[in-house]
């Protein structure tokens, strides 16, 4: 490979302070008694109150509850029998996912009020994991309609780099990540909601396979496409926080039963002789892909290369293709889920949302159905590349993050998703961070391995981080109080 | 040379050279869908929906009828273990 050197950004600062403490690391300052959940929690909630005003991470913070399950954390870790895999780890929520007692927007005017009587799922995983939830998180309208100015909440803005947006629906979770608010979150992902915030902000996003976690007493998005997952600064944290949320859960239709699995089994064993499948022609050579992108992300493989991976491009259908298939299914299911509000009313919902589903009730079935034939083929032909292929790798996403314009509004389609084709044919997927642009914005590596390959992903993931250093830099520029 | 692992063509034929429907044309379709939506959101729907038409029509129409539409079937077991679920 002929690579150009990678941008360096003037605007990152490497740290290791301990706002930017990894789950991982908490866990092991715990362990030593070198640090108290309840300091770091009251440590975190400081920083939120100080920069919260301009990022706009949150939709609802939990101070009271944060700190009542803090004290209960550190009970828990005097006496080591009772430590859950998350104890005393500070998280947020995306407020599409419900938790009993604390408001769940779903970022939208129809559920302003709404305070479910059940956690989702997901959410009491983490509680009996032992984490602590510091607030919900702020997203698009249902995970889906934004960046949105006429709704009761602004959207959140990207720490990177002051009126820069972070990207996708799973925003929230990745400013406050980045911003050092958090160290870990639940996202969700449809068509690359985790992914692309993931890749916005300089953080670790990963979609898991479909079916691995619950989505029960999620507000839904798509039902056949949706996912929660991890958002975090390091693989490790990912795996950790994914050991803790995914399993079988019955009242999830598409829940799958498989057995319980170490995700950290396999981060140490390198990438040597693992094959990795280049699809290079989803973002090289398209005009609507940043300049900067292609070479960091060609920079990245060749790390993988040099550890001694092979590296060989291959090609699958454009993403154009994927992107009809997944948009056509996505409205349908999507308007169907709110038909009721849009038929009593639509003037509730953001423009951006109502211009982006509203079209779904004109599809016929006839054309859902075509769709859903289409999207079974398309997964046929990734899983012929997962036979022949460790990893698939791509960008992780096509540009830095973009600049928050609420005077434009009339976009109803965006350029096609680098992030979708995993959604179609439901492979875990993982951004990581892996460069910058010459403007000092994080760029992200995608990567994919076959349906419940996660281990294998983690492992990829981890020896590249292990070799490089962009995930221990913060943003400063954004960082206004 | 390039490995690629893009299946055939499940068949050429789509919709994509029909004309686009008109803002009276949409305004129709909705009507026959039952909506009733303020003439402002109403305007909404004819300046967005065009976009969805078009990438609705560039789907492949025809396919092996052989071909299985993904996620439609659940194994009549997941469904008899479902738990009664509260609205």
């Amino acid at each position: 490979m002929n690579v150009p050197a990678p941008q360096r950004s003037t605007a990152a600062v490497a740290t290791r302070a301990p706002e930017y403490a990894t789950v991982a690391g908490l866990l092991a300052l715990y362990r030593t008694r070198a640090a108290s959940p309840v300091e770091v929690v009251q440590d975190l909630l400081a920083r939120v109150q100080k920069y919260e005003s301009s990022l706009h991470c949150f939709v609802t913070l939990t101070p009271e509850l944060a700190l009542a399950r803090a004290r209960v954390a550190e009970q828990q870790l005097m006496h080591p029998g009772s430590v859950g895999a998350l104890t005393g780890i500070p998280y947020g929520l995306k407020d599409v996912i419900n938790t009993a007692g604390v408001l769940t927007t779903g970022q939208s005017k129809i559920l302003q009020h709404n305070v479910p009587q059940q956690d989702a799922a997901v959410e009491a995983r983490m509680k009996q994991a032992g984490g602590v939830l510091l607030g919900k998180l702020t997203t698009y309208e249902f995970a889906h309609g934004g960046p949105s100015w006429d709704l009761p909440w602004p959207p959140a803005m990207n720490p990177w780099q002051a009126g820069y947006l972070p990207g996708s629906t799973s925003s929230g979770p990745g400013a406050a990540i980045a911003a050092g608010l958090l160290p870990a979150a639940i996202g969700t992902d449809t068509g690359g909601s985790i992914r692309m915030p993931a890749a916005n902000c300089g953080i670790v996003g990963v979609k898991p396979t479909y079916g691995l976690v619950s989505r029960r007493g999620v507000l839904p998005n798509t039902f056949t496409f949706d996912t929660c997952g991890p958002m975090t600064r390091t693989v490790e944290d990912a795996a950790i926080v994914l050991g803790a949320i995914a399993g079988h859960d019955d009242e999830d239709i598409s829940s799958v039963e498989r057995d319980a699995v170490d995700y950290l089994r396999d981060l140490a064993l390198g990438v040597r002789g693992l094959r990795i499948g280049w699809v290079r022609h989803w973002y090289d050579g398209d005009d609507r892909c940043d300049p900067d992108v292609a070479p960091v992300v060609e920079q990245a493989l060749k790390v993988l290369e040099d550890a001694g991976a092979i590296v060989e491009e291959i090609r699958l259908s454009d993403l154009l293709v994927y992107q009809d298939c997944k948009t056509t299914i996505s409205i349908t299911e999507m308007f169907s889920a709110y038909e009721h509000e849009f038929r009593t009313r639509p003037q509730d919902f953001g423009l951006m949302f109502r211009n982006k589903v509203l079209a779904g009730a004109l599809i016929r079935a006839e054309d859902y159905f075509q769709a859903l034939r289409q999207r079974l083929w398309l997964a046929r032909e990734l899983t012929r590349a997962f036979k022949e292929y460790d990893v698939l790798a791509t960008a992780g996403w096509m540009t830095p993050a973009e600049l928050a314009r609420p005077d434009k509004l009339d976009k109803f389609l965006r350029p096609p998703n680098i992030t979708t084709p995993f959604n179609i044919g439901g492979q875990p997927a993982m951004n990581i961070p892996c460069g910058f642009s010459r403007a000092g914005l994080p760029l992200s590596l995608q990567l994919a391995t076959a349906h419940f390959a996660e281990p294998l992903l983690f492992r990829v993931g981890h020896a590249y981080q292990q070799m490089t250093d962009w995930h221990t830099r913060h943003p400063t520029e954004g960082m206004t109080q | 040379m390039k490995r690629t692992f893009v299946l055939p063509d499940p068949g050429p034929q789509t919709l994509k050279d029909l004309p686009p429907s008109s803002p009276a044309e949409i305004r129709r379709m909705a009507k026959l869908a039952g909506l009733q939506l303020p003439d402002e959101i109403m305007d909404e729907l004819c300046k967005s929906y065009p976009a969805f038409e078009a990438m609705v029509r560039r789907l492949p129409r025809a396919r092996g009828r052989f071909d299985e539409p993904a996620h439609h079937v659940i194994g009549i077991e997941r469904i008899a273990a479902l738990p009664k679920q509260e609205r």
